[in-house]
């Protein structure tokens, strides 16, 4: 074992108790004493002895939880406490009982004795001291008792985290790494990302520059160059451009260059600077995708049981998103759009109709490129979806199916798996960016030419002939550059229509699906069933042509038990969900008590027939809201008979929370055999007619089956059970077996008549029989 | 913790003997019997009655529990409600025999004073949840809390990771806080305190 440093005051108190710090082969520092107040003492182990120094409880004790990682206050003076030495023969074992929120630490030997008590965040250096006491009483043993380990499986993430050395300022080494790191605000850890990009940054902030320059220089030249100087005709603009003689026209086709140049020049920076970005946060998003994932493969697997893994509610959410986004932003943006366009042509025909006319001449062009060209666009977008979703599927993979993973120690090549899709989305992404970079840009050239081309007929029909006014062709400009917009607009919110529409017709696909199965008109109440079941010439099947059950009789009279046997997908699931009206019957008719289920309501046959299936379902609550799922005004004496019953209460009682224990999507994860309990119980409490048992034991140990066998021995009585099992052991109760085979009754009677006639359930019971003889179990 | 109490009977081969059990041998008809006794038990709830039973308090610290002329020298007891029914409901179990339940306490307020004394203060100790008094400060830092908190203890400094498994929620305004050390602490009404602190804790919650 390591030693970690004792803290100073211990080590010098030890010195005067005649312990040196060698001699020191344990020690923890419990923080509470038997009233539960906060105390500072000390555990010492030594060859010879345990010294327990008892902390004196001071008001201005402060606690401190031990993962901040901070040094606890050393105390000043502990010659104050109380101090005891008890010599090591005189102990036979230190053992810890769990005390859910605390802890306690007892000793064995001459006298049975609480020493110690501690809050559960000092349970693993206490651990540490009592397995070193085990180890110096019996070192051949080694072991730890049953609670100690009970304890340990149940906290399998502490034990990588929590320092077990039990030093009071313990961080381990892995705790020690991660802190900096852990501390660092969000937003700078992204930074840190940027890191490997910065001359790329460098570069980006430069097209800023530029592109800020050339605008600049564009309202120059369209303003003080052309009016001041060219329009009104100085002829120091001419002598600049060193043109010879009264050529205005030609300075002026030379500055309309130089500004056309201009926007070439803002058009080629934006497309390398949205290049530059693409690829800047492309690559951060990558790698924050890949980091989260390998560390992904480190966390425990409690953390994958815990994460939320839904893909239809997913779906279902998306759609809902794209058909809000339709309806809230871009149906009041299509009504301004369609204004705008409106208004706009409207006032420049009735300022100017030959104007206007030559206004709306190249605008074809635009809805040309955003209705034509866009939609390739398009294209990649969906290449980009489809590379996400294989990205979310592989993620998907790896979180449910975390433990394979794991047991196959399969996380690199998962790893490397979701490098390759990661890989493929950045591509994608890189696609979407060159093209919509690409066009982007050329769209807004081709924009800004066509406001070029008004203003250039506009300012040679003003120099030409003294048609309009240099006002009026700078107001039909401006509303031509006003156009675009909406234009652009109402192209895109036209494409999002369609793709609203869609997922608006899967969202009512649901919403408007109807029931199968209802209430006849004049369905009755079953109110007090016996609970005598009759199939009478039942057809059945899923698809109509697929007959599971053909022409199917058989008759269960009220509080008997009847065993359905038979291989997987002989029909027995199917056979109990048609009696509980899951589905309809296509001729023939199932009657309970002599009455058509299809004339019972469906609330009162429900609530006559309670069926536990091997498919358990834990409904997000506590423990008792779900056992009294199916009788919510159940009191709480029902509530834990019912789990008694269910042999639940137990379990149930040694949890933390006990019966208030929140389970669920996101709560406390119990084993199968404790699911199956539960829904035991929970049948137990709605106290049905019928019980349908399909498979109840299929997912338990053969413990727990007895106890759970047991449970519905009792719970059988007085109801009419169908009871489903591949284990013949689990029927041996029944009154009567049916055996199914391809949706008919082959074998029939008791089990000593099915015995005697030495057909399938013979052969199973004696396959099954010497299976468990191989096992050893029967 | 074996939650089921007791070792499996060894060689039991037909061990339902709820309907119509077999032909057995003796050996077999031992363990029936044992079997059903201990079947009977599991299904049977017994509440324990004031009159019945004497809970004391042993040198050694743990509560002995006498009744019907039986002695448990060491008894654990834990809520079945713990937080709906604090005081209610309590299972008195055998922590010398796996922690079998010996009975369940109805309403621990029928007992006698110093019981329900003794039993509150081991009740205290084992669901020990400091109740927060007074929020001193919050600090959040990438995903991590930090509070310091008054308590009926003393001033406690604590931290947790802010996700869904820290912060419970229990009915409307009772709000439950588990440190990274698994300690718990709780606010029984949230409205009570001030409105500087409700705001920072809305933060978390």
């Amino acid at each position: 074992m390591d030693k970690k440093p004792l803290p100073k005051k211990l080590a010098e108190t030890a010195k005067t108790l005649g312990i040196t710090e060698e001699q020191i082969i344990a020690f923890a520092c419990p923080d509470m004493n038997r009233d539960c107040a906060f105390v500072k003492s000390y555990l010492l182990l030594t060859k010879e002895m345990l010294v327990i120094i008892d902390g004196k409880v001071n008001p201005g004790n402060v606690f401190v939880s031990e993962s901040l990682g901070e040094v606890p206050e050393e105390t000043k003076d502990v010659s104050e406490h109380e101090i005891r030495k008890i010599p090591l023969e005189d102990l036979d074992a230190l053992k810890l009982s769990s005390q859910i929120r605390t802890g306690l630490m007892y000793c064995e030997g001459q006298t049975t004795e609480v020493l110690s008590y501690f809050t559960i965040a000092r349970y693993g250096e206490m651990l540490q001291l009592t397995a070193a006491f085990t180890q110096l009483k019996h070192p051949q043993a080694g072991g730890e008792t049953e609670t100690e380990r009970g304890r340990r499986r149940r906290r399998p993430e502490t034990k990588a985290r929590r320092p077990m050395e039990g030093a009071p300022e313990g961080m381990d080494e892995t705790e020690k790494k991660m802190r900096p790191r852990e501390h660092l605000p969000v937003s700078l850890r992204l930074f840190s990302y940027l890191k490997p990009h910065r001359f790329r940054l460098a570069l980006v902030f430069l097209c800023y520059i530029a592109v800020a320059a050339c605008n600049l220089v564009w309202p120059y030249l369209s303003g003080t160059v052309l009016y001041d100087q060219i329009m009104s005709r100085d002829p120091a603009i001419l002598k600049t451009l060193h043109i010879q003689g009264n050529r205005f026209i030609l300075a002026l086709g030379l500055v309309v260059l130089g500004m056309a140049a201009a926007k070439f020049l803002i058009m080629v920076i934006s497309v390398l600077q949205n290049l530059l970005n693409a690829v800047i946060s492309n690559h951060v998003i990558m790698t924050l995708r890949n980091d989260v994932f390998a560390s992904m493969g480190e966390l425990e697997l409690r953390y994958f049981q815990n994460a939320q893994t839904g893909t239809l509610m997913v779906r279902v959410l998306q759609d809902a998103n794209i058909v809000s986004r339709l309806i809230v932003d871009e149906m009041p943006g299509c009504i301004i759009n369609i204004f705008t366009l409106v208004s706009t042509v409207v006032i420049m025909f009735s300022l100017d109709v030959k104007l206007a006319l030559a206004s709306l001449l190249l605008l074809p062009l635009t809805v040309f490129m955003s209705a034509k060209i866009r939609p390739r666009l398009h294209v990649l977008f969906g290449k980009r979806h489809r590379a996400e979703r294989g990205l979310n599927t592989a993620l998907n993979d790896n979180i449910a199916g975390a433990r394979v993973v794991k047991v196959f120690g399969k996380e690199p090549e998962e790893i490397q798996k979701f490098e390759n899709t990661n890989q493929k989305v950045q591509d994608a992404e890189v696609d979407i960016t060159k093209f919509s970079g690409l066009f982007n840009a050329s769209y807004s050239f081709v924009e800004e030419m066509s406001t070029l081309f008004i203003w250039a007929i506009g300012a040679y029909l003003v120099l030409r002939t003294e048609y309009i006014s240099y006002g009026l062709l700078l107001t039909f400009i401006g509303y031509v550059a006003q156009m675009n917009r909406p234009i652009q607009d109402l192209v895109r919110i036209f494409r999002q229509w369609v793709d609203s529409m869609n997922a608006a017709e899967r969202l009512f696909e649901i919403i408007d699906a109807q029931p199968q199965i209802t209430d006849a008109p004049d369905a009755l109440d079953l109110d007090h069933a016996k609970g005598e079941i009759e199939l009478k010439h039942v057809d059945f099947g899923y698809e109509p042509n697929i007959p599971v059950f053909e022409d199917f009789s058989f008759k269960v009279p009220a509080g008997s038990m009847l065993g359905i046997v038979g291989r997987s997908g002989a029909g027995k699931t199917t056979l109990v969900n048609i009696i509980s009206r899951m589905y309809e019957v296509n001729k023939g008719s199932i009657r309970i008590d002599g009455v058509d289920i299809r004339d019972i309501s469906l609330r009162s046959l429900r609530k006559n027939i309670a069926m536990v299936s091997q498919e358990t379902y834990i409904f997000i609550g506590t423990i008792a809201e779900n056992i009294a799922y199916a009788k919510p005004e159940a009191t709480r004496e029902e509530i834990i008979a019912a789990a008694k019953l269910a042999s639940a209460h137990d379990f149930i009682c040694k949890l933390p929370d006990g019966y208030d224990t929140v389970i669920g999507a996101s709560g406390r994860n119990l084993s199968g055999g404790e699911r199956q309990r539960l829904s035991i119980a929970r049948a137990v409490l709605a106290d049905p007619k019928i019980l349908i048992l399909d498979e109840a034991t299929a997912s338990v140990d053969t413990e727990t089956e007895r106890a759970i066998q047991t449970s519905l021995a009792a719970l059988s009585k007085n109801r009419t059970t169908l009871s489903i099992a591949h284990r013949l052991s689990t029927l041996r109760d029944a009154d009567y077996l049916i055996v199914l085979e391809h949706g008919k009754i082959t074998e029939q009677g008791t089990h000593e008549e099915l015995m005697r006639l030495n057909g399938t359930y013979c052969m199973l019971k004696e396959l099954q029989t010497n299976a468990l003889a191989l096992k050893g179990l029967e | 913790m074996a939650p089921m109490g007791g070792p499996p009977p060894a060689g039991g081969r037909n061990n339902m003997p709820m309907r119509g059990p077999g032909p057995v041998n003796t050996q077999e008809e031992i363990d029936l019997a044992r079997l059903a006794e201990r079947c009977d038990e599991m299904m049977q709830i017994r509440y324990l009655e004031p009159a019945d039973c004497a809970f004391s308090e042993k040198d050694s610290g743990f509560i002995q529990l006498k009744i019907d002329e039986k002695v448990y020298t060491h008894v654990d007891i834990y809520r079945v409600f713990p937080y709906t029914n604090p005081a209610e409901y309590l299972s008195v179990r055998d922590a010398e025999d796996a922690f079998r339940e010996i009975g369940i306490i109805r309403q621990l307020s029928a007992f006698p004073e110093e019981t329900i004394s003794l039993i509150e203060r081991h009740l205290k100790l084992r669901y020990f949840t400091p109740e927060i008094k007074e929020i001193l400060f919050v600090k959040r830092r990438a995903g991590v809390v930090t509070m310091k908190v008054r308590t009926e203890y003393g001033e406690c400094r604590f931290a947790f990771r802010n996700n869904s498994n820290a912060v419970i929620r229990l009915g409307e305004n009772r709000v439950f806080i588990q440190d990274m050390d698994e300690n718990r602490y709780q606010i029984p009404d949230v409205t009570k305190l001030t409105i500087r602190e409700q705001k920072k804790l809305d933060a978390l919650l």
